[in-house]
């Protein structure tokens, strides 16, 4: 009985993999593990020791529904303005940043948090009502590697909204 | 299960996996999931939010200014533009559709040349050698065949021909050549008149189908719909002079249903009837002495007796216009009726008021004639033609099959299409040359005089295509030929053209870059001579009306077979819109038809034959035989076919493919020798039953109401007497007539009961104990002190006004849900399964269908009636379908596993069900609007009210620390319709619109005895009394 229910959790899993697609992908889902970016961005020495603020970059999460991930020319902004490297200027890095500049080719980036497709986010109406960046995405200024702080549940989603006395109605994400 | 697992572990179980699989959907993407920022940001481009470019709609000429919605650089939906004087912040059905031909699969990729072992691709360099080497070599050799264009691409093909010495054709299959012939021999302009709809409280049609293809349809609809509609107890006429009933036909009031070819007659006896009553008669009053109009009546097969009714009223009924003739009615007399609506407008003294001689539609502009391409053939057939250029029409199409067209082709050795899609005759094309689709383009049009209207791009091309301009400018640098001026792109030229031409007399100060930058951003220029200009020819020339000759028409084939009636589609416009999905999908606002052509036979002909819908006919003139499947259509004459225009492509992509027949191969090349054009009301038909049947590609099979009181409607008399005491006034630019902000009353909501309703009394709550009483108004739902679910009364409820009298059943607010709402597109097989998706329905309902003296039409958009009390809420078993807050029947798609039990409770029909998972093949999905979730399948959907659009004002508002605005959220039906009819917004604010037009007296809810407590409130058609 026993393994037969263990059996049932097996294929359960497969189901659930199939069903989003996720069966196809080579290295299955990230999870809470880091994840190798293409250019090793240290948010720490960034948001933490430079205290540049998230929106410097993620330059359109107070007025959009998206935060927004930055151009390559925002980070050439500081690291290559002229053309010479600054800022560690001598590290791996910089060094791509500036391979990626010269070939005027975007930095494929990969994601870290998904909101599925059929719920809405918007930045800009939380960062009004007073959410601060760390309530959902965790220390970042204090993380080398962005990890994923919090699976993004509807109930965790929920608990928040209640808290705040924010509306619970399901058309308020779900249309 | 043998091993022990039982079933309800084994559910349990898979319940879990799904849980599992939305877990890893929301949490996590995968490391395969890329984010790819720009390189350098756009400035005008920030993620998430819309950015509006305001353009110009070319899919007709008309040219109608659009607002066009981007995201992330792509554009995802058309709106009109509330500042055009054009659209009125309104578009067409196909104009909606603008992005499915931007987005069109089937569009040709880049420049090709077709060799013996099929299509090859060139490099714009190469491509452009070929044709500069082609014109060289055949100078003065060579044609350039265009459609009816105006503006500054006008000026540079003329140019551009002048400098390889190219003789320049132009072709329109709906030039309206009869109507500029007739005003060019009366009163000397060579042009189709603006006609100002929006001035006349009648109007005299005699088959233009103004709200359609005619002239302006947008611009027409919008200021018909202003002038007729019911307004503090008065109300417009239009009265129809036609066999066969178009959309526009169909919106009258009186329907004369002339015998095929008499139009004319009963305009000219309508005319005398005038002048007797002691108007001037203008120069025609020798023309007139000589009219009976008893004889003239009872040749038309008309009673005299209607007849001088339509001309009290013409006469009487305030300001006037009469209009005609359209495609429809072009046969032999054509250029007679055109004449005879000339004279009617003169004798009524429209000239100058709602017609006007010195202001002319595309601003007199030629769009040639079905002779001059008639012409052209003949040279083609000679040989005298060495290279033809093709930029717009598609004649191979569009000309009858007797032209000769197809084989005088093969005498050309080198053709060239400017096409952006396949067609039949860019299919002839040696070299295929795509220009861009408008909305990758700059551009200009003139309307019609004294306005210049901006095309600008709002995104970069999708496929490697060229805009002709720059083709032509490029090709005449190569060839050395020299061009005037020193623009080496379209841009440049266009740019300059404005700068020399427009902006000396516009400018006001301003520099000219400055000027340049705001006209972009307002889209259009208008002078002086839009508003009024110089003064109106005001006599007819005599001795020129004694050359129009006012015979009956004539027609071929046999008198005792059916004559064939073929009639322009609001859809396909000339066929040019057949392979866009959406209008393919879109039910013919006429027949209700999809993906197909029919045969309208009148029930009386169809029961002589015994031919029901759906059996399929044979329709032939001499050699040629169309098989399609019939309609029986009650508004039309009983002696005559109808078979729409605009299907039965053979080389226009994957979505015209195989769909219906083209009924221009009907006709013989037959032209009208006083004005050059084709005539298209031409012969008798023999009608033969094939025996078969076919379930019809079609929405719905109903086309009566059967006493349900859906669409319902008040004479005059009885609206004025429901508004009695309302007080109404006129807000907004609309015209609804309303009454005033209610004055605040006390104990909250309760106001503008209709005294013609009932209150009724529903069982409080959901369990239903004591009855409650309560108002019969959607403001007025729940009544205090019940409760249903979370619904509040602090919250807003929104709600939504249709105006039947201003509803034309134009169908433009289908599309525009399509495109806002990522509507599947189902197909041909499915929808005559009954799987249509849309959101929106336009129910049509014949009236009285036995008599075409009383038969009255009725349109109804029927869309989510977002009930207070749903019937579809209780019944779902996972709370998919339930009740918002604000009043709305939310749809919960993540919830839904389509039991359909909310649809088969639903007493509207209005939820629709996802039974596959529809496509949008590359790059279709391009359009898809990323505010709106795409559903799958097994998941039921429905009219949300447009629930982002609400979200996102909601948003914006609390952005800015402030309520939402009345009027803020307009939901794309609501901001398409060009007769403006529906009005949304929230009930529960007594200052709204929305609750000051539903308080009309005209108002009701469909199926109210429900006690659906439907949002909706539907204004009654009102039928003229006098009619």
């Amino acid at each position: 009985m026993v393994s037969a229910k263990w059996a049932a959790w097996g294929l359960a899993g497969v189901v659930a993999l199939a069903g989003s697609g996720i069966i196809a992908a080579t290295q299955g889902p990230i999870g809470r593990g880091a994840i190798e970016q293409p250019i090793a961005f240290p948010h720490n020495l960034h948001a933490g020791t430079s205290q540049i603020p998230c929106e410097y970059c993620h330059y359109s999460a107070d007025r959009s529904v998206d935060a927004g991930i930055p151009a390559v020319e925002v980070c050439a902004g500081c690291h290559l303005p002229g053309g010479a490297p600054l800022f560690r200027g001598d590290s791996a890095g910089i060094a791509a940043l500036l391979q990626y500049w010269i070939d005027r080719r975007p930095i494929p980036w990969k994601r870290v948090y998904r909101i599925a497709d059929h719920a809405h986010f918007p930045h800009n109406r939380h960062i009004k009502g007073g959410v601060t960046c760390q309530e959902c995405h965790g220390p970042v200024e204090e993380m080398e590697v962005v990890t994923l702080n919090q699976e993004l549940w509807m109930g965790w989603c929920i608990e928040c909204h209640r808290e705040r006395q924010a509306r619970t109605d399901c058309s308020v994400c779900h249309y | 299960m043998s091993n022990g697992l039982e079933r309800r572990a084994f559910l349990k179980v898979l319940g879990a996996g799904g849980a599992g699989a939305s877990l890893y959907g929301c949490g996590a993407g995968t490391a395969a999931e890329k984010l790819i920022p720009y390189v350098i940001a756009h400035d005008e481009i920030v993620p998430g939010i819309s950015t509006w470019y305001r353009t110009t709609c070319r899919e007709c000429p008309a040219g109608c200014g659009m607002n066009i919605r981007t995201r992330e650089g792509r554009a995802v939906k058309a709106e009109g533009s509330p500042l055009s004087p054009v659209s009125h912040g309104a578009l067409c059905a196909r104009g909606q559709a603008s992005l499915h031909g931007l987005y069109n699969p089937d569009r040709i990729p880049q420049a090709l040349a077709r060799g013996a072992d099929g299509l090859q691709a060139l490099t714009w360099d190469e491509a452009e050698q070929r044709l500069a080497d082609a014109l060289n070599q055949n100078r003065g050799r060579s044609v350039l065949l265009t459609e009816g264009l105006t503006g500054t691409l006008d000026t540079l093909i003329d140019q551009f021909c002048a400098a390889f010495d190219i003789e320049r054709v132009r072709f329109e299959p709906f030039a309206l050549e009869p109507v500029r012939a007739a005003h060019r021999m009366l009163f000397g302009v060579d042009a189709v008149p603006v006609h100002d709809f929006a001035n006349a409280d009648v109007v005299i049609t005699f088959g233009a189908d103004f709200m359609e293809t005619w002239g302006s349809p947008v611009h027409y609809t919008h200021g018909f719909a202003q002038a007729h509609a019911y307004d503090r107890g008065e109300r417009g006429h239009l009265i129809s002079v036609t066999p066969h009933q178009s959309l526009t036909d169909m919106n009258a009031d009186m329907w004369l249903a002339a015998r095929p070819g008499t139009e004319h007659l009963v305009a000219l006896a309508i005319a005398r009837a005038i002048v007797d009553g002691g108007a001037d008669a203008g120069g025609a009053a020798e023309l007139l002495g000589t009219v009976d109009i008893d004889a003239n009546a009872q040749a038309a097969g008309v009673a005299a007796s209607r007849v001088r009714e339509a001309a009290v009223l013409f006469a009487n009924g305030g300001r006037s216009l009469a209009v005609g003739p359209g495609v429809s009615t072009m046969h032999g007399a054509a250029v007679g009726v055109a004449a005879a609506v000339a004279i009617l407008n003169r004798v009524a003294g429209n000239i100058g008021t709602t017609v006007h001689l010195n202001r002319t539609e595309r601003g007199g502009a030629s769009a040639g004639s079905y002779a001059e391409m008639r012409s052209l053939v003949q040279r083609m057939s000679a040989g005298d033609v060495g290279a033809l250029l093709v930029y717009g029409p598609n004649p191979l199409y569009s000309m009858p099959p007797d032209d000769g067209l197809d084989a005088a082709l093969g005498n050309v050795p080198f053709i060239t299409s400017f096409s952006p899609y396949p067609d039949e005759t860019s299919e002839r094309a040696g070299l295929l040359l795509p220009d861009h689709h408008f909305l990758e383009s700059w551009g200009d049009t003139v309307p019609r005089t004294g306005l210049r209207s901006l095309v600008q791009p709002v995104m970069m091309p999708v496929f490697n295509t060229k805009h002709t301009g720059d083709v032509l400018l490029s090709v005449a640098l190569r060839a050395n030929a020299a061009l005037p001026g020193q623009a080496t792109t379209f841009y440049e030229y266009l740019h300059e053209t404005w700068l020399r031409d427009v902006f000396p007399a516009a400018g006001g100060g301003t520099s000219a870059e400055d000027w340049w930058r705001e006209t972009l951003k307002t889209g259009f220029v208008a002078d002086a001579d839009e508003a009024g200009g110089a003064a109106d020819a005001q006599q007819i020339d005599a001795a020129a009306l004694a050359q129009v000759t006012f015979d009956t028409a004539t027609f071929g084939g046999n008198a005792s077979d059916p004559l064939l009636i073929v009639y322009p589609s609001s859809k396909y416009y000339d066929g040019r819109m057949a392979n866009r999905p959406w209008l393919q999908e879109l039910p013919d606002p006429i027949s209700k038809f999809c993906w197909s052509s029919w045969v309208e036979i009148h029930p009386q002909m169809a029961e002589s034959l015994d031919l029901d819908t759906g059996h399929i006919v044979e329709v032939s003139t001499g050699t040629v035989t169309v098989t399609a499947p019939v309609w029986r259509n009650p508004a039309m004459r009983s002696d005559v076919i109808a078979i729409q225009l605009g299907q039965g492509h053979t080389a226009m992509g994957s979505y015209a493919a195989g769909r219906g027949v083209n009924a221009v191969r009907l006709l013989a090349a037959t032209e009208d020798p006083a004005s050059g054009a084709l005539v298209w009301q031409q012969t008798h038909a023999t009608l033969r039953a094939t025996g078969d049947w076919e379930r019809p590609i079609k929405q719905g099979l109903q086309d009566e109401q059967h006493g349900r009181e859906i669409a319902r409607a008040y004479d005059i008399d009885e609206a004025r007497a429901a508004d009695a005491g309302r007080g109404l006034a006129v807000i907004g630019g609309a015209g609804v007539a309303v009454p005033p902000p209610a004055q605040e009353e006390s104990g909250g909501h309760h106001v503008d009961v209709h005294p013609q309703d009932a209150r009724v009394t529903q069982l409080q709550g959901a369990g239903g104990f004591a009855p409650v009483e309560m108002d019969a108004s959607p403001q007025g739902y729940p009544t205090e002190g019940t409760w249903y679910g979370e619904y509040s009364q602090e919250q807003p409820r929104w709600g939504m006004a249709v105006d039947l009298d201003r509803c034309t059943g134009c169908s433009a607010c289908i599309t525009a849900c399509y495109a806002e709402n990522n509507i599947g597109v189902v197909g041909p097989k499915l929808i005559s399964q009954g799987r249509i998706l849309h959101w929106i329905r336009l129910e049509r309902y014949f009236e009285h269908a036995e008599d075409p003296e009383t038969l009255q039409t009725r349109f109804l958009p029927m869309m989510c009636q977002q009930c207070g009390n749903a019937p579809c809420e209780p019944v779902c078993p996972v709370y998919a379908s339930y009740h918002t807050p604000d009043g709305l029947n939310a749809q919960v798609y993540n919830r839904c596993v389509g039991t359909r039990y909310c649809a088969n409770n639903c007493p509207y029909k209005v939820r629709t069900f996802n039974y596959f998972s529809y496509e949008f093949p590359e790059p279709l999905n391009w359009q898809l609007n990323p505010d709106v979730t795409v559903r799958e399948k097994g998941v039921m959907e429905k009219c949300t009210f447009c629930v982002q659009r609400i979200r996102e004002a909601e948003n914006d508002a609390r952005l800015e620390d402030r309520g939402v605005r009345d009027g803020e959220i307009v939901p794309a039906c609501a901001q398409t319709c060009p007769a403006d009819a529906i009005v949304f917004g929230n009930m529960r604010d007594p200052e709204s619109r929305v609750r000051r037009v539903a308080a009309s007296g005209r108002g009701y809810r469909v199926l109210e005895e429900l006690n659906t407590q439907s949002a909706v409130t539907y204004l009654r058609r009102v039928a003229s009394s006098e009619a």
